[in-house]
């Protein structure tokens, strides 16, 4: 029986670590849209947010699969528990993605801002998160865990900070307050991602250590 | 974890069979009206630790113990305590069912009958096939042989042979482990009704079992007893790394 | 079955046939030996009936024993007979039954025990003829019993008991300790599992040895001799300390004579000493009978 629960386990883990990888592609290509401004960026994150959602059903399906047939319990239910959660969170990044990506072709035609925005090390940090927080996940360790809300902090920190230099722009030349409103939320999608990586991180310190630490500062 | 006395309560617990020891220091709360489960692979002692709690380890010869085992605070091994007596308070049901081969009623009239139990006897044999939900099928013919039962029915047959005792705690050694799944679960849902009058010990090597039914659990391997505690706390995070293994089936 | 190789085929198929083979002749060489067995039992009495049917009438069961064939009769015979087994039985059953329970379920398992049960099994195959020269010294002389039923009784009680115990030691020891083990968790002393489940089901192993004993015990000559059961009995006992004779010494008595008839008288004898152990047999088996339909 062992045998059957460990295999799906592993493909479950495949599915999980595939989906983050979709999830970042998406991510790095409305930033690229962003930064280029060139439509089959847009083509790019449309399709992979398709392929995200059916694989989103996927794992769900699969996770149902498992629990009806294995009935697991202790670390390997907390481990399906919390592969749901983190399935939904996955999709939910991708959404931010796409959001970034509209938010980018309203932006098309307008004059640039003239905004040095910490966008592109906003976005590397984020990738890094998912990167590590799903390593995190697959490998049940709870150290690196920690260090992706940790790294949260920092994702905050630039948010903070565009968004006062976007206010500034905005009280200087209120008639760019449309572009300046679209790089906001930009900003704040991407801060939004980062968020998500943290409650992943979280769910992953729960099933290690069994406690629950949602909630707290 | 509750903190009531517990009905039974082994403390230091040791079992020897010759030089041989089977069951290793084992301190184990018994607590009443609740239903405890004992799991862990074979040969790991639980039968045994089982069958020392209503003194049926007497009947083995060169098994010795060290430790007590207190029933309502009293030393159940004490000079002074007579076998006998002791297994009137605390009955058994065995792995494979062993009915007499005498009639339906006449099985559970005999104990008792010998111990002279009083009331109506009549109405002790309804009542008791009544609680091990076995009475409409049998209620017709009282007088046939048990022989002529199905294995499920034997079992609850066996279990309301020691129901009509009105013990206080019903020890069962693997009760479902030659029954298809659906007497098995007609079984655990008897079981769920038996909590409320009596304390039920259950040793068994179906996980899911114990997972379904018990209110705690023990996990004993080699001897030793590994962790003890309520059972949705033993099969959601484990304290013990072993048990964490055994209980999602990682060795073996 | 599916082995498409042709070689392994033709092998396979020989190989088959000669086990069938092998099977099927020790088949027949057991049932020649059981119908060899069967055969001689059957000329053996054809045989008797032949010789005695004639003289087995309600005279012969009626008249006590005469010079004159005619006249004899096997009334003393009988009744002795009846009269021995009958005290037997009660001495010889309910101690070897209530030896073999110690032994099973009472005794510890140790060294003495095991010695014990090792001369009792040695017992069973002593010659008869020793126990009839013990049965003369003690009962006969020693307690002064003389030559009466009881001493006979006695007598053949020590022959078949170690035959009793044994065969009640197995019953006993067949009765499942499942069965124990579920009387014993209601709460039952040694005593009460015994006579309520472990007895009622050995009972038909131990009737069938009591059965055993007994037939064995009736057709036993040389141990009555012995004790000096009369030959020459034109009386009915009466009681336990009457003298008294049996079938097997009216049987030998009438075959040591030199006349035909009286060859024949103990052929008649015979069926009648053989309709005895048949009736014996089947009230075992109605016991038995009963017993189990419980």
């Amino acid at each position: 029986m062992t045998i059957h629960l460990q295999r799906d386990l592993e493909s479950l883990r495949k599915d999980v670590l595939h989906l983050g990888s979709l999830v970042q592609g998406s991510t790095k290509a409305s930033i690229d849209f962003l930064n280029s401004k060139k439509t089959q960026q847009l083509d790019e994150v449309a399709q992979l947010e398709r392929r995200i959602n059916e694989l989103e059903v996927d794992i769900e399906e699969h996770c149902l699969k498992i629990l009806a047939l294995h009935q697991p319990v202790a670390i390997d239910l907390r481990f399906i528990v919390v592969v749901m959660k983190v399935n939904n969170d996955l999709e939910r990044m991708g959404d931010q993605a796409v959001n970034i990506a509209h938010r980018v072709q309203a932006l098309i035609g307008e004059p640039d801002l003239g905004l040095e925005l910490p966008l592109n090390q906003m976005t590397d940090t984020i990738q890094q998160m998912v990167t590590l927080s799903l390593e995190a996940l697959v490998n049940q360790d709870a150290t690196i865990a920690r260090r992706v809300v940790e790294m949260d902090d920092e994702v905050d920190d630039l948010h903070s900070e565009n968004y006062a230099a976007l206010r500034r722009l905005v009280e200087n030349n209120p008639q760019r307050v449309g572009s300046a409103m679209s790089m906001a939320t930009v900003s704040s999608n991407l801060e939004r991602i980062g968020d998500l990586c943290t409650n992943i991180a979280e769910e992953v310190i729960f099933m290690v250590e069994g406690k629950v630490i949602r909630h707290q500062v | 974890m509750s903190d009531q006395t517990p009905i039974l309560n082994a403390k230091n617990l040791s079992i020897f069979y010759g030089d041989n020891e089977a069951v290793k220091s084992i301190s184990l709360p018994i607590f009443e009206r609740k239903i405890t489960a004992i799991i862990g692979p074979s040969g790991c002692g639980k039968s045994t630790f089982l069958r020392s709690l209503n003194r049926m380890n007497d009947f083995i010869d060169g098994v010795s113990h060290r430790g007590e085992i207190l029933y309502r605070d009293q030393d159940l091994y004490a000079d002074t305590v007579d076998p006998v007596e002791a297994r009137l308070r605390i009955g058994m049901v065995f792995q494979k069912a062993n009915p007499f081969p005498k009639s339906i009623y006449r099985n559970i009239a005999w104990g008792p009958n010998i111990n002279q139990l009083g009331g109506n006897l009549d109405l002790r044999v309804e009542n008791a096939l009544k609680q091990a939900a076995l009475w409409d099928e049998v209620a017709d013919r009282l007088d046939d042989s048990a022989l002529n039962l199905s294995g499920g029915q034997q079992q609850r047959l066996c279990i309301a042979r020691a129901l009509a005792m009105e013990p206080e705690v019903i020890l069962m050694d693997e009760p479902c482990s030659a029954l298809d799944p659906v007497s098995t679960a007609r079984i655990e849902d008897l079981l769920f009704e038996l909590k409320e009058n009596f304390t039920i010990v259950i040793v068994t090597h179906n996980m899911q079992q114990a997972a379904r039914v018990s209110d705690y659990t023990a996990f004993m391997e080699n001897g030793v007893l590994v962790e003890f505690g309520e059972t949705d706390q033993v099969f959601t995070r484990p304290k013990e790394k072993r048990t964490e293994e055994y209980v999602t089936g990682r060795f073996g | 079955m599916n082995d498409t190789n042709p070689r392994t085929q033709a092998f396979t198929r020989a190989q088959l046939r000669r086990r069938r083979a092998q099977s099927k002749a020790f088949e027949y060489f057991c049932s020649g030996v059981t119908g060899l067995a069967v055969v001689v039992l059957a000329l053996l009495l054809y045989d008797i009936f032949m010789d005695g049917y004639r003289w087995v009438d309600a005279q012969f069961l009626n008249s006590f024993p005469s010079r004159f064939p005619e006249k004899a009769g096997i009334k003393s015979a009988l009744v002795g007979t009846l009269w021995l087994v009958g005290f037997t039985a009660i001495i010889a059953i309910p101690t070897g039954v209530l030896a073999a329970i110690y032994l099973e379920e009472y005794a510890p398992k140790n060294r003495l025990t095991h010695f014990i049960e090792v001369n009792i099994a040695n017992l069973a195959g002593v010659p008869s003829i020793v126990f009839g020269i013990l049965g003369l010294a003690i009962f006969v002389r020693f307690f002064g019993l003389g030559r009466s039923v009881i001493a006979g009784a006695l007598t053949m009680s020590l022959l078949i008991l170690p035959v009793i115990i044994i065969a009640a030691k197995e019953a006993i020891r067949s009765v499942p300790s499942s069965l124990r083990q579920a009387a014993f968790a209601l709460g039952a002393t040694r005593w009460q599992v015994v006579r309520a489940h472990v007895l009622p089901s050995a009972m038909p192993g131990i009737l069938t040895g009591v059965i055993l004993a007994l037939s064995r015990a009736i057709g036993e000559t040389a141990p009555l001799i012995m004790i000096g059961a009369l030959t020459f009995v034109a009386f009915l006992p009466s009681g336990p300390m009457d003298e008294f004779t049996a079938l097997p010494i009216q049987i030998f008595n009438w075959t040591a004579r030199p006349q035909e008839t009286f060859h024949e008288l103990a052929a008649g004898g015979i069926i009648v000493l053989l309709a005895v152990l048949l009736l014996m047999n089947a009230l075992a088996v109605f016991i038995r009978y009963r017993g189990s339909k419980q």
